[in-house]
């Protein structure tokens, strides 16, 4: 297993850097054009060659891109990420000012949505055809097929534009605390107001971050519900089943202890899969409720072509994502006794 | 002089004497029974289970709608740039109404005065096209990937699982959004550019169902006596285990279907996309429509998201249903 695991992770170098290498060749793809002009913004214009050499070599497009990359490659490893050349701000600085707001929303989310998923596809595939049954499954695939941004902009319409019109009260949905409190959520001043104001903060962040939690979850909670109900449904024909009823065991025993743990195997390698999807998910669901958080920084970042936050953003992902391969390879094997590493 | 029933010494005989005399033995099989053993081919056994899923029928109709619609999109109104000209309302956002039937039942947007029908009606050409294609790409591949990772395992299967970990390792969103910032320039992508890059990176996942579904299979009784009699590795494959993986490939494809066209959505959402004017989208109409939210236009927005989620809603019925009917194991009845 220790042996495995070393294998693994000396597999992931390589991994990494290829996915390094290709994403500051595609973000250097058109450098002038990008990061240049975006850098020297528009209406201005650079007056002498020596100026824009300059501009040139602070942004380190004087060197071919290969060397460039190498540079970069190791400023990374020294934990330098790049500078924006928008606002010259270190791209490590700016997410961890970010990184609160996105934990907030993709924390939480990821609990109630693999906790519910998991339960509700056991108990629909335990009482197939039932009532329960078909209503969830009706409803799973409602939600399956919303897509995120438009199930946030219906949440919107219906309980933060027409119930306020209607009853006078709703729900906000831009940002993650009241705009009257002009207190940016992550900062110092905010932890420190958040100390002494602790029960009508805690209430006003739960009220902003009810849509956007919702919005964010629904597809996983439909995927991976309807995953498991069928994964359950599949073990439950098996014949050791059939053979574990015949000899008389306590159905509570079949289903928890034979079924449950086998069909739960897809779901644990799922959920390494289902992380970039609420990555994704978490920059959309930014956008829509105006949460400033990573995603929020990523999307600025790509529409003005600023190349270094692009590619430290798409390599610190890429980078979650290897890891959570890595983990789900080995909890696959935690949990299934029948794969053994050699 | 008992009676001259043959049977009768053996076992109690259930058979009918009448009046006549006339012997009638009891009728096992009737008529309907004898059809029902005629033997079925294959595809019917298919189309009888297909038919029993309800939500199917319903999926597979919305879907010959909303293909019937793309392709009379012409027809049903004046056109995305037509209809400016014939428009009788006065300048503004109008909730749906009855007047220039049909042109205006789901009302007409704010930006440049389009009825909502003519974007759907244009957007659903956009959406199925691209759907369609990027899933039947990244299946093919991803299946044929997945099969010979799962089948040989060792080596080969590493080298592929690395391969398919690079591509799954880039994530496909984020890069998605850094290829438009970099290539679109303000401008947006083509639906041939972006069909391509969903199947370059559509594969992936589905080679890794494929492949786990690969390494049960080839662990099964059947697969180790294919190979002890000397069937070659490719036979067994397409023959013998590619018909049962038959079930995910299909469901595979319909999710695939579904996820590109909602991702293809999300990239014009986020204005990432392919643009409006000139090539109209369910997801470039709901990004026109958000500026617009707090207003309380909600027939821009619930439109052509409406639409956008039933056809996702459809294909999925229609994956389950396939899901169902492709089981082998499941009973016709």
């Amino acid at each position: 297993m220790l042996n495995y695991t070393i294998r693994r992770l000396l597999i992931a170098i390589p991994v990494f850097l290829a996915l390094t290498f290709i994403t500051f060749a595609i973000a250097r793809w058109n450098p002038d054009g990008g990061a240049l002009s975006a850098y020297i913004g528009p209406g201005h214009h650079v007056e002498t060659t020596a100026q824009l050499n300059a501009i040139k070599a602070r942004l380190g497009l004087n060197v071919p891109w290969f060397i460039a990359y190498f540079y970069w490659l190791r400023n990374l490893f020294q934990g330098d990420l790049g500078v924006s050349v928008l606002t010259h701000e270190p791209v490590l600085r700016a997410l961890g000012e970010r990184l609160p707001a996105t934990l907030l929303l993709t924390v939480p989310a990821f609990v109630f949505q693999e906790t519910l998923a998991v339960t509700l596809g056991i108990f629909s595939a335990l009482r197939k055809g039932s009532f329960f049954d078909e209503f969830f499954s009706f409803i799973a695939y409602a939600f399956f097929a919303v897509p995120t941004f438009w199930l946030g902009l219906v949440l919107i319409i219906i309980l933060g534009v027409e119930l306020p019109s209607m009853i006078g009260w709703g729900l906000p949905f831009n940002g993650i605390l009241n705009v009257r409190l002009g207190i940016p959520f992550g900062t110092p001043l905010f932890w420190s107001y958040y100390k002494t104001h602790f029960v009508s903060t805690t209430l006003d962040i739960i009220g902003h971050m009810i849509m956007p939690w919702f919005t964010l979850m629904a597809v996983g909670i439909a995927g991976d519900s309807r995953f498991m109900r069928g994964q359950m449904l599949g073990v439950l024909n098996m014949d050791y089943i059939r053979t574990a009823r015949a000899k008389g065991l306590p159905s509570r025993i079949i289903v928890w202890k034979h079924s449950v743990r086998n069909a739960i195997i897809p779901i644990v390698t799922n959920i390494g899969l289902t992380i970039p999807g609420l990555i994704g998910g978490a920059i959309i669901t930014e956008q829509i409720f105006g949460i400033e958080g990573t995603g929020h920084y990523f999307i600025e970042a790509a529409q003005s072509e600023d190349y270094p936050v692009v590619i430290a953003m798409t390599v610190l992902i890429g980078g979650l994502v290897i890891l959570f391969n890595i983990l789900t390879d080995l909890t696959y094997g935690l949990v299934d006794p029948r794969i053994r590493y050699d | 002089m008992a009676t001259q029933n043959p049977s009768s010494a053996q076992f109690e005989d259930f058979g009918q004497t009448n009046s006549t005399g006339t012997y009638t033995p009891v009728t096992i099989l009737g008529d309907e029974d004898r059809l029902a053993l005629k033997p079925l081919s294959q595809v019917e056994l298919y189309w009888r289970r297909f038919r029993k899923h309800r939500f199917a029928q319903i999926g597979s109709g919305f879907m010959v709608f909303v293909i019937l619609m793309a392709i009379a999109a012409p027809l049903i109104t004046p056109g995305v740039n037509a209809s400016t000209m014939n428009l009788n309302l006065s300048f503004g956002s109008h909730p749906p109404s009855l007047s220039n039937f049909p042109d205006y039942i789901f009302g007409t947007t704010d930006e440049l005065h389009y009825s909502v029908l003519d974007l759907i009606t244009f957007g659903a050409r956009t959406s199925l096209i691209i759907g369609f294609f990027s899933a039947l790409l990244s299946v093919i591949v991803g299946t044929l990937v997945g099969a010979v990772a799962g089948y040989f395992g060792g080596i080969v299967d590493n080298i592929i699982m690395r391969i398919t970990d690079i591509f799954l390792t880039i994530p496909f969103f984020p890069l998605l959004i850094s290829l438009s910032s970099i290539l679109g320039h303000g401008s947006g992508l083509g639906p041939g550019f972006i069909i391509t890059i969903f199947a370059i990176f559509g594969w992936a996942g589905i080679s890794r169902v494929i492949r786990s579904v690969f390494l049960s299979l080839r662990e099964l009784e059947y697969t180790e006596a294919a190979k002890s009699v000397g069937i070659n590795h490719f036979r067994i494959i397409v023959r013998h285990l590619i018909p049962n993986a038959i079930s995910p490939i299909v469901v595979t494809f319909t999710l695939a279907f579904a996820a590109n066209i909602v991702a293809e959505s999300t990239l014009d959402f986020l204005g990432l996309g392919i643009m409006f004017p000139p090539t109209a989208t369910w997801g470039n109409a709901l990004a026109s429509a958000q500026g617009d939210i707090a207003n309380g236009d909600w027939w821009w927005t619930l439109f052509p998201g409406l639409f956008l989620t039933l056809t996702v809603l459809a294909t999925s019925f229609i994956g389950d249903g396939l899901r169902d009917a492709l089981d082998v194991r499941s009973k016709i009845d």
